[in-house]
């Protein structure tokens, strides 16, 4: 006799035996684009301060964006000097000085700019320093009227200077200009490509084929001193201090970590990505992320920056930097500045 | 190795089961061949001479494939034409000459049949890490070639119904997860078809049937949050079987066939970032043939080859050449089938 009833419990059992599968998982990050400005130019370069956004803009010259409404606030094409308006012919780098309202511009290859930028959302020159051939520079304010800055000139090597402002008045014309009490020229072999510091101990630069060089200080605005020197595969062509060590990026041979250690005795230094071209690395708490030109960006995790962890290659178009804001990531990119947001 | 153990265990289940009926199996040995194991297009093979790294662990490009199988079939519930049917099936397949290519496959079918060519049935295979060959891992780098695996999982319910003495159709809904191995997890499918199959059995000769299939892939890596190769690798497929098997009049042999095989597959990407598969539709025909001979009463040879030919079509002329390539299979199998009565 058979016993219909258990068969077809039977049958029902079976089929519940298979049952869809699962997918598996990567452990891989991703991400999401929250907002895209669209600044015509290239972004190329940006500077944040609190929730307003500096974006070196390449032929669109500097723009201003508020990061919340995300809203153009300002977008200048060029400047005036001598009563002559001067077009900007490609803004590369840019950097805000909030304590005395300055922006810092260099177009490329070519000497810093100084502006005065201010709640009038006007932008006046003051003048020109460092010199031509300005890879890559950094500044610090050191209180009001003066600031320090440090660049990587291409031509001799790492020029530094302390800024004060010089205001004179001829023939009732008033003249404003940041001239240097103090600073000098560090001559280095090779070709300095990018700049980094702490603002008070250390100083680090990238210097293409030659590797990254580490410069102390006793505090801001004092001489620095050469600590030591790494030789890193590839060019090294931009920097990223962290507290035990720097981070390089070295075009076609990826990026390294080279600890403080390295640049004193015979110790190992620690490349990743070394099959991807990263144009320079911006770094935060654990997370690193290398701008890739044309392939976008690529993300570390860099809980033990000995042994970074590739999160995943985002295509969010071609990349020239990338900086921190908040929570979220600035991307520069030639389609504009986007937003991201990487989910962990 | 749990789901393989699963179906191992349910072949052996099925001696088990009660119904007064003997459980029949069928254990297979295959010895094949395969001339093109990864299906390289001509551009793979030129560029395997300079960067052997496309080829994976492999030293060559075709390879020789030892097969076993053990197929199941017991009816667990028979009362006059109304019969609950049970099969199940298991094979593990070794390309000896590349070691990444080794894997199982294995299912079960559960049948309600209430005549001839009168049934329906609910069936479940599982193909299990298939490896097509060695890929760069473009979620993390320009030059890690990692082995590529998928999973299939292909549950399907068909209904077949006879019309007349000489013909009789099935219809089937299906679907199919194919979702890949680490790392290439961005390329995983939903894939949801539509089956109908017109068979004619012709007097004298044997049988000739006619199948359409239809059906639509589902990718949904592009979907935010998005991550690494964010793509859309979404496809609509269709496809045109037609096999012809005479059984009827023949020396020598108790069977030939023959049949052929086409799909059209057309992908959805427009995206300009993703030139592989943006645009990208292509042609596979299989050709196949073969040959039964009975040669004991309880053994049976197969003789089988097959003819592959992909034609890609891409706005990218390097597209095409990529994706584009033929292969020869043959195949000769030993069948042993044992009935085992446990009543």
């Amino acid at each position: 006799m058979i016993n219909i009833k258990s068969k077809i419990l039977l049958t029902f059992s079976l089929l519940l035996f298979y049952s869809c599968m699962e997918p598996n998982i990567e452990d891989l990050w991703s991400y999401e684009i929250s907002s895209s400005f669209e600044t015509n130019g290239f972004a190329r370069d940006i500077s944040i301060n609190n929730d307003t956004v500096f974006i070196a803009a390449g032929q669109s010259g500097v723009q201003v964006w508020d990061l919340n409404s995300m809203s153009l606030i300002k977008s200048f094409f060029g400047y005036y000097e001598g009563g002559s308006f001067l077009e900007f012919e490609d803004v590369a780098l840019i950097e805000y000085n909030k304590i005395n309202n300055l922006l810092f511009v260099t177009e490329s290859n070519k000497d810093v700019m100084i502006f005065n930028y201010d709640s009038e959302d006007s932008l006046r020159y003051r003048n020109t320093i460092m010199s031509a051939r300005t890879k890559d520079f950094i500044s610090f304010a050191n209180g009001k009227d003066e600031f320090v800055m440090y660049s990587a000139d291409n031509d001799d090597g790492m020029k530094w200077g302390i800024y004060g402002l010089d205001t004179t008045n001829l023939f009732g014309i008033e003249f404003i200009e940041w001239t240097p009490s103090a600073g000098g020229e560090i001559y280095t072999p090779g070709k300095p490509t990018g700049i980094d510091s702490d603002g008070a101990f250390r100083v680090s630069m990238t210097v293409d084929q030659i590797g990254v060089e580490i410069f102390s200080l006793d505090s801001l605005g004092s001489d620095p001193m050469l600590l030591g020197r790494v030789n890193t595969a590839g060019n090294a062509l931009a920097v990223k201090l962290v507290q035990d060590g720097v981070f390089v990026a070295c075009d076609n041979a990826g990026a390294v970590y080279v600890p403080n250690e390295a640049f004193l005795i015979n110790y190992d230094i620690y490349p990743f990505a070394q099959d991807l071209t990263v144009n320079s690395i911006s770094v935060k708490d654990d997370i690193a992320i290398l701008s890739l030109g044309s392939k976008g960006i690529s993300v570390y995790d860099i809980s033990d920056p000995k042994n970074p962890i590739d999160k995943g290659i985002f295509p969010v178009g071609y990349t020239y930097s990338v900086k921190f804001w908040n929570d979220s990531i600035l991307i520069c990119t030639r389609e504009g500045l986007q937003i991201l947001n990487l989910k962990l | 190795m749990i789901i393989q153990n699963k179906i191992l265990n349910l072949l052996l289940f099925v001696t088990l089961l009660f119904g007064a009926t003997p459980t029949e199996y069928v254990l297979s040995i295959s010895t094949g061949y395969d001339n093109n194991v990864m299906r390289f297009s001509e551009k793979d093979f030129t560029e395997a001479l300079v960067n052997p790294k496309i080829l994976g662990n492999a030293t060559t490009y075709d390879s020789y494939i030892l097969k076993f199988s053990l197929r199941g079939k017991k009816t667990i519930y028979k009362n006059k034409n109304n019969e609950i049917i049970f099969k199940g099936n298991f094979s593990t397949s070794d390309y000896r000459n590349n070691k990444n290519k080794k894997y199982w496959n294995g299912g079960g079918d559960i049948e309600y049949k209430w005549g001839s060519y009168k049934n329906i049935r609910y069936s479940i295979r599982h193909l299990n890490s298939y490896y097509l060959r060695h890929y760069i891992n473009r979620d993390i780098g320009n030059s890690s070639y990692e082995p590529c695996l998928f999973t299939d999982r292909n549950q399907s319910f068909s209904i077949s119904q006879k019309f007349s003495k000489q013909t009789w159709s099935n219809v089937s809904l299906g679907y199919i997860q194919r979702y890949y191995d680490k790392p290439f997890t961005e390329f995983d499918l939903d894939i949801f078809y539509l089956r109908g199959k017109q068979n004619f059995r012709l007097k004298k000769f044997g049988i000739i049937a006619i199948q359409y299939e239809s059906g639509r892939a589902s990718s949904n890596s592009n979907e935010s949050p998005l991550r690494p190769s964010s793509f859309d690798r979404s496809y609509n497929y269709s496809e045109l079987y037609i096999p012809m098997v005479k059984n009827k009049n023949l020396i020598l042999v108790d069977e030939l066939g023959m049949s052929y095989r086409l799909e059209n597959r057309k992908y959805d990407a427009e995206d300009f970032n993703d030139p592989l598969h943006s645009g990208r539709s292509h042609q596979d025909s299989k050709y196949d043939a073969w040959m039964k001979k009975q040669i004991f009463e309880d053994m049976k040879v197969k003789l089988a080859f097959r003819i592959r030919d992909r034609s890609t079509v891409s706005s990218y002329n390097w597209v095409s050449d990529l994706k584009s390539f033929n292969q020869l299979q043959t195949w000769i199998s030993i069948e042993w089938k044992i009935d085992y009565d446990k009543y």
